[in-house]
């Protein structure tokens, strides 16, 4: 589903992906781990665009998104659900019309059906009741899994998440990694870049371990978790294990 | 009859006929008719004897009458022979006696003579009083009071007085003048700045927005005009335009424009200026993530832009926009100097006209404040709500 070919970022002298080359099937969930300024959160934001690649090929469902003429990258990233640590919901609408605004705006749905699926989207997270609180009313987690449902309201192909517990309390953790485990269960293909090793354990079918910018090992999680090949693996994981 | 040709009789008859005159003057003083000697007042002004005035004739008259008991018995025979004649040698004495008149503007002062009130307002005229040194002093109510030493020879004597309005007076004067100013300069602030959030927008977008272009035109634009004097830009656009405007769409001949639109021009492109600053660190303030977040969605730059970051970033713009306004409205007296006629361009007008700088630039100093803080009051309060919804 997602092909990605030897990619490369660059930021002016900071060569931040040094070759990228991977894939993920529909329906798998993918989790990228490695210690910070390895590139997992770049490698991430290049799969939607939003940081533009300085070489290499990512395609999508057989499309080269790169290629500006034959993909048009809002269509791209309206594909392609994205969950930010840092939630980003947009703090002057409340809980339902982030979710809403997405759809009516962006696939042009009016306004009941978008709520009325903004609803079914509220209730799998479990915030029904905080529909229309604003964001600054709800805790962290909350706010996550409502980010969450923000970005499942365009109904994506695939689901990315970028350190999306990095920011929150330990207790309300358990609240935001259950959704996503409901997520992997119904199927959603999902690359989550994480620290929380237990649910890559856990949930991923396959673990991306990340240094350097490069790919250095990867395998199903009882493999890279239990037998790292790579000698970097071995100790990234002694440390965080 | 005063040029007669000498002689005994008509010499004694005539010191007679004076101290009869005088007399007859004492007596209709003692009656209180001093108004009967100030009918021919061109004024029309008219004042009743007082009683000071009164007390004092009536002394007179009994020194008079001591003086002349002898004479009286001797003097009414020829009384009665000429008295038609007697009357018209009285009327000419009172031509040669000592006569003051005290005018001034505005009129109906009261008159105060060596610090004793005197009877009537001004226009006055003053009869029979002995000539020598006076302090005399004017005062009317709303205006100093106005003192002068005055040397009262015989014969006819004048004084003039101008008073000036007290500064409470004065500025409640002017204030209908100075509010017609303000009206003016609020009218051409709101416009100006109307003109400039319009402007504004556009300008601090277009240093925002990711095309390289629009940055450099937007920039340029800002520095240009943030960076040289509202005063410099006021006399480009009125005395430097007029040429080109000419040589573009006339006969090569200076256009001139009226100080209305310049002044206006001027204020709002300047405006605009200011206010694209602020547009952009607005625009700028609000969280990367936020653009981010509506871009993941799949929304287009100019959607993310309306329904996201814009919506956020006028609420953080409009305490800035608050004080752009005050600045503007201060600003906005430089262009006095084109003869735009707005508050300070009126005080200039009323200070050549009444000379009377302090009060007036007080005065002046005083409408701006009125102006500002209801504003100032308004921005903290937006401010302070803003800061509570954030």
């Amino acid at each position: 589903m997602i092909e990605v070919v030897d990619l490369h970022k660059r930021f002016n002298s900071l060569h931040v992906l040094k070759g990228i080359t991977t894939h993920v099937e529909p329906g798998e969930v993918v989790c990228i781990i490695g210690p910070s300024g390895s590139g997992k959160s770049t490698f991430l934001r290049c799969l939607n665009l939003l940081e533009e690649p300085s070489a290499g090929q990512i395609f999508i469902e057989g499309v080269n998104i790169l290629d500006h003429k034959n993909a048009n990258i809002n269509e791209v990233r309206a594909e392609m659900g994205m969950v930010f640590q840092r939630f980003n919901l947009f703090p002057n609408m409340t809980a339902l019309q982030n979710i809403t605004i997405g759809p009516v705006q962006v696939r042009k749905l009016c306004q009941e059906e978008a709520e009325e699926r903004a609803y079914t989207l509220l209730d799998k997270v479990g915030l029904r009741e905080k529909a229309h609180e604003y964001p600054d009313n709800l805790s962290g987690g909350q706010q996550q899994r409502v980010a969450i449902a923000r970005a499942l309201s365009m109904h994506p192909k695939a689901m990315l998440f970028d350190e999306p517990t990095s920011a929150l309390d330990p207790e309300m953790i358990k609240e935001v990694l259950d959704v996503m485990k409901d997520l992997a269960k119904e199927g959603m293909t999902m690359v989550v870049v994480s620290h929380e090793m237990g649910f890559a354990r856990e949930v991923s079918d396959r673990v991306l371990f990340m240094d350097d910018g490069v790919i250095v090992e990867e395998g199903p999680p009882s493999q890279v978790f239990n037998h790292p090949q790579n000698e970097r693996t071995k100790s990234f994981l002694s440390k965080v294990l | 009859m005063v040029k007669e040709p000498p002689g005994f009789l008509t010499t004694s008859l005539s010191i007679c006929a004076r101290a009869v005159g005088l007399y007859a003057c004492m007596l209709q003083a003692g009656k209180g008719n001093w108004q009967e000697h100030n009918r021919r007042d061109n004024t029309g002004y008219r004042f009743a004897g007082g009683e000071k005035t009164k007390g004092v004739s009536k002394k007179q008259m009994k020194h008079a009458k001591m003086l002349l008991a002898p004479l009286v018995i001797a003097i009414i025979l020829l009384f009665a022979a000429s008295s038609s004649q007697a009357q018209e040698i009285a009327v000419d004495t009172a031509g040669t006696e000592t006569v003051l008149r005290i005018t001034s503007n505005p009129e109906g002062a009261e008159v105060f003579i060596n610090g004793e009130p005197y009877d009537g307002v001004t226009p006055l005229t003053i009869r029979g009083l002995s000539p020598g040194k006076y302090l005399i002093e004017v005062a009317k109510a709303r205006y100093k009071k106005e003192s002068r030493n005055v040397e009262v020879k015989p014969g006819e004597n004048a004084v003039r007085f101008s008073l000036a309005e007290t500064a409470l007076h004065y500025l409640w004067k002017i204030a209908p003048l100075l509010v017609l100013g303000a009206v003016m300069t609020l009218f051409l602030t709101m416009i100006s700045v109307f003109n400039g959030i319009v402007i504004g927008i556009f300008a601090g977008m277009a240093r925002v927005v990711p095309a390289r272009l629009l940055n450099i035109i937007a920039g340029a634009y800002v520095n240009f005009f943030r960076g040289t004097p509202l005063l410099v830009q006021i006399f480009m656009i009125h005395f430097g335009l007029p040429p080109v405007l000419g040589s573009l769409f006339g006969d090569g001949n200076p256009i001139p424009l009226n100080p209305f639109l310049s002044a206006f021009s001027a204020l709002s492109i300047n405006s605009g200026a200011y206010v694209a600053e602020i547009i952009r660190a607005g625009i700028q303030s609000i969280d990367r993530g936020q653009m981010e977040a509506a871009r993941s969605l799949g929304m287009s730059y100019w959607q993310a832009m309306r329904h996201v970051i814009l919506p956020q970033a006028v609420k953080r713009v409009i305490p800035p926009l608050g004080n752009e306004f005050i600045a503007m409205l201060k600003d906005s007296s430089l262009v006095s100097v084109i003869g735009m006629e707005e508050l300070v361009r009126k005080a200039q007008v009323i200070v050549t006209r009444t000379y009377r700088p302090t009060e007036t630039w007080l005065g002046v100093g005083l409408v701006f404040l009125m102006m500002t803080l209801p504003f100032t009051k308004i921005v903290t309060e937006l401010e302070r709500r803003l800061k509570t919804s954030d």
